[in-house]
């Protein structure tokens, strides 16, 4: 058995494959890793696969996600993209040590806290597209309120959470005159008046946003 | 040098408007930079105005495809639509032209406007949501698109006088690529080759062809068939990329054996397609006026000439077919046959147009260019409101039409033209009637504020009074976008206004009167001539 500074601990199946443990808890079968990766898979709904794109919830030592790859590109080949998704920086660093580098269709993004996943443009546009999700069984229950709260997330809409997300720092400034609270979908409807340049933008995005303007935009 | 901005945000009729301001202005400034500010889709296009210095551009879809991501935040879509915008707020504008309708263009012209003091031509929104327009020409033009049902005044002809400029001789609209053209033409020239090498090309824009009711399938494959049987003729289908486009026309391609010629386009090759084909045929209002401004002869198709009230008419070598909704498609294809042959120099073949369509050639005076009927049904009536509205408008423009000549260009019977006048002293005795009504209230409330219900109620009565199609409605609805234009908050100096307003709607209202009176005037004389003529010839008796 391996020992590492971090609460992971590393050893070795039946089968003689590398398995990681978090808190007494395998992430793999402690029999044959492989096996049981292939037995996820096939559970998939076959309709599931049609899909060259996959989420994946827990990267474990990835034998379900080599075995997700392999299945996806003899269907998909270079279409195939898979996101995985751990909040243990540690695994992924004790994999990095451990294990062969992934494959290029694969993105890790690795961080404990769900905002700042759902900060990041590139994980935003994956996810918006709904590709189906594999939830990888022991890293789910290890990490249930994390990757249920990615279930349920929901941006945050008021000004105040999000202001930070314009970079222009003028017109940053001028939703300073605005109440806080108050969400931008809220502001367009509530424009009685258009006093300053701003509530014109407003107006502007808004005709565009909420009222699609012209069936030509779509 | 100083840099104008042209604000053509909406479908891709606004950039042929874009492309005339940037001519006028180019004619104007010859010093100046010109850039425009129009949708994403429509970059490519926008990139082809002739002297254009550099198109900016909002990505609708990119901001519809985050606000759909329900796990992006509303900002981040605005975040987008500020940062598509950044370059314009970044510079320094020595004007912004809006020639959009939609309020969107209205509004970033008052962001540009209130934010960095660019005076605007066009119209941008004021504080209450109102439009405010720059001056008449500029109300003129926005009563004309969004309240009035027809063009009165061309665009090609509205923008020399709003921008006080004139377009050069042989102005060129658009650029296109030379290789493309090169393409267009060695590609045109085989299919000439191929058929008789004298032939003409007739272009079948076929674009959305799935929702087109009035050029629907059926109608189509008879023109096909009927021009494909004129030896001196040679039908092509231009299509888009899109896949429902070309569906469509590989099925109307089997209907003849797969032997028609379809030609693909984008918005980089249309141009080059459209300048090498000898005329056109379609009811696209945008292909059309896109062939206008190229210079090329086109037929429009239209089921009444108030649906080409947004057409150009730059040239005058345009007809416009209209014809029923319910006519039949062979006969149709017929019309649209004799028609193509006529705007291809056969005179005579205006002879066998049935008489269920009416033909209209664009033509010039010197208020600019008109649709005038010269076969067909005859619509006299419509011709003679259309061209006495023309007339009324004249009075404001720096050249002013002849009344009497608009009667009689638009060949109306004596009892038609009294019967007009009738109509139309009608419509102003009911305008008048409110507005001595709202004048009267105004008064009242300038007394005494609890009357202004009741000077609300008169005012909402005078504007009902727009929705007619008659000088008085015209009247009305000028005096709309005027009080529209009002942008005071001081209960007072509203009130002030609005008398100004309505007193200018008094003006306009016995200018119509004066132009009935010589209508009137010239029925009367008519009539005693002809009374006069038959008492010194008298019929022969039997």
């Amino acid at each position: 058995m391996i020992s590492l500074a971090s609460p992971i601990q590393i050893k070795s199946s039946k089968s003689g494959h590398l398995i990681p443990q978090i808190d007494q808890v395998s992430l793999h079968s402690e029999y044959d890793p492989i096996k049981e990766a292939k037995k996820l898979i096939d559970d998939l709904d076959k309709g599931t696969l049609r899909s060259p794109s996959f989420i994946v919830y827990g990267l474990g030592f990835a034998y379900h996600i080599v075995e997700l790859v392999d299945r996806l590109i003899k269907l998909h080949g270079i279409k195939t993209n898979i996101t995985v998704i751990e909040p243990n920086a540690d695994l992924v660093a004790a994999y990095q040590q451990h294990c062969f580098p992934l494959s290029q269709v694969i993105t890790i993004f690795c961080t404990p806290n769900v905002e700042e996943l759902f900060r990041q443009d590139e994980f935003i546009q994956i996810i918006g597209e709904k590709p189906p999700i594999l939830r990888h069984p022991q890293s789910y229950l290890l990490n249930k309120n994390f990757f249920d709260s990615i279930d349920s997330y929901h941006p945050a809409q008021d000004l105040k959470s999000t202001r930070t997300y314009l970079k222009d720092f003028t017109v940053r400034r001028e939703l300073g005159n605005y109440s806080q609270q108050a969400e931008l979908q809220q502001i367009y409807k509530g424009l009685n008046t258009h006093n300053r340049w701003v509530d014109h933008l407003i107006a502007a995005f808004g005709d565009v946003a909420y009222k699609r303007e012209q069936g030509d935009l779509q | 040098m100083k840099k104008h901005l042209i604000i053509a945000l909406g479908d891709k009729e606004v950039i042929l408007r874009a492309s005339m301001i940037v001519q006028l202005l180019t004619r104007k400034y010859p010093r100046d930079q010109f850039d425009v500010l129009c949708f994403k889709q429509h970059q490519k296009i926008a990139m082809q105005i002739n002297g254009i210095n550099q198109v900016h551009n909002i990505d609708c879809q990119a901001i519809n495809h985050a606000l759909d991501n329900s796990y992006y935040c509303d900002m981040y879509a605005f975040n987008g639509f500020v940062n598509d915008l950044a370059p314009i707020f970044d510079e320094s504008w020595e004007q912004a032209i809006n020639c959009s309708d939609l309020k969107i263009a209205a509004h970033l012209a008052s962001v540009i406007h209130l934010r960095q003091q660019t005076p605007i031509v066009g119209s941008r929104m004021g504080v209450k949501d109102n439009r405010l327009t720059s001056d008449l020409w500029s109300m003129f033009d926005y009563v004309q698109d969004e309240l009035y049902p027809l063009t009165l005044i061309s665009k090609s002809d509205l923008y020399p006088i709003l921008l006080r400029s004139s377009f050069k001789e042989e102005t060129v609209f658009f650029n296109y690529d030379e290789a493309q053209n090169t393409k267009a033409y060695q590609l045109l020239q085989k299919v000439r080759s191929a058929n008789n090498g004298q032939c003409k090309l007739i272009g079948i824009p076929l674009f959305n062809a799935l929702h087109n009711k009035n050029f629907n399938f059926e109608r189509v494959v008879e023109t096909v068939g009927e021009l494909l049987d004129d030896i001196d003729l040679f039908p092509l289908i231009i299509t888009s990329r899109n896949e429902r486009d070309q569906v469509y026309a590989r099925q109307l391609s089997k209907e003849f054996a797969n032997s028609l010629i379809i030609i693909e386009v984008d918005d980089q090759t249309l141009a080059p397609v459209l300048y090498n084909l000898d005329a056109l045929i379609g009811n696209d209002p945008f292909i059309s006026n896109f062939a206008d401004l190229l210079g090329v002869n086109a037929l429009r198709l239209t089921d009444k000439l108030e649906g080409t009230s947004k057409s150009y008419q730059y040239n005058t070598h345009q007809l416009t077919l209209v014809a029923p909704a319910q006519l039949s498609a062979s006969q149709l294809a017929k019309d649209l046959h004799v028609s193509i042959k006529h705007l291809l120099g056969d005179e005579p073949a205006l002879d066998r147009l049935s008489n269920s369509t009416s033909l209209y050639v664009t033509k010039l005076d010197r208020l600019g260019h008109y649709p005038f009927q010269i076969a067909g049904v005859e619509q006299t009536q419509f011709n003679l409101h259309h061209q006495m509205m023309r007339t009324f408008v004249s009075t404001m423009a720096p050249y002013s039409l002849d009344p009497v000549q608009s009667v009689e260009s638009s060949g109306v019977e004596l009892p038609a033209i009294k019967q007009w006048a009738q109509q139309q002293r009608t419509c102003i005795t009911d305008a008048s009637r409110d507005l001595l009504g709202t004048l009267r209230s105004l008064l009242r409330t300038q007394k005494d504020k609890k009357f202004i219900g009741e000077f609300i109620h008169s005012l909402d009565k005078l504007f009902k009074q727009g929705e007619s199609n008659s000088l008085a409605s015209l009247c009305c609805n000028l005096f709309r976008a005027r009080i529209d234009s009002i942008e005071t908050s001081n209960f007072h100096e509203n009130i002030q206004q609005m008398e100004k307003s309505l007193y200018l709607l008094k003006d306009d209202l016995q200018r119509a009167i004066a132009l009935i009176k010589n209508v009137e005037d010239y029925a009367h004389d008519q009539t005693n001539h002809r009374r006069f003529q038959s008492l010194t010839n008298p019929a022969p008796t039997v």
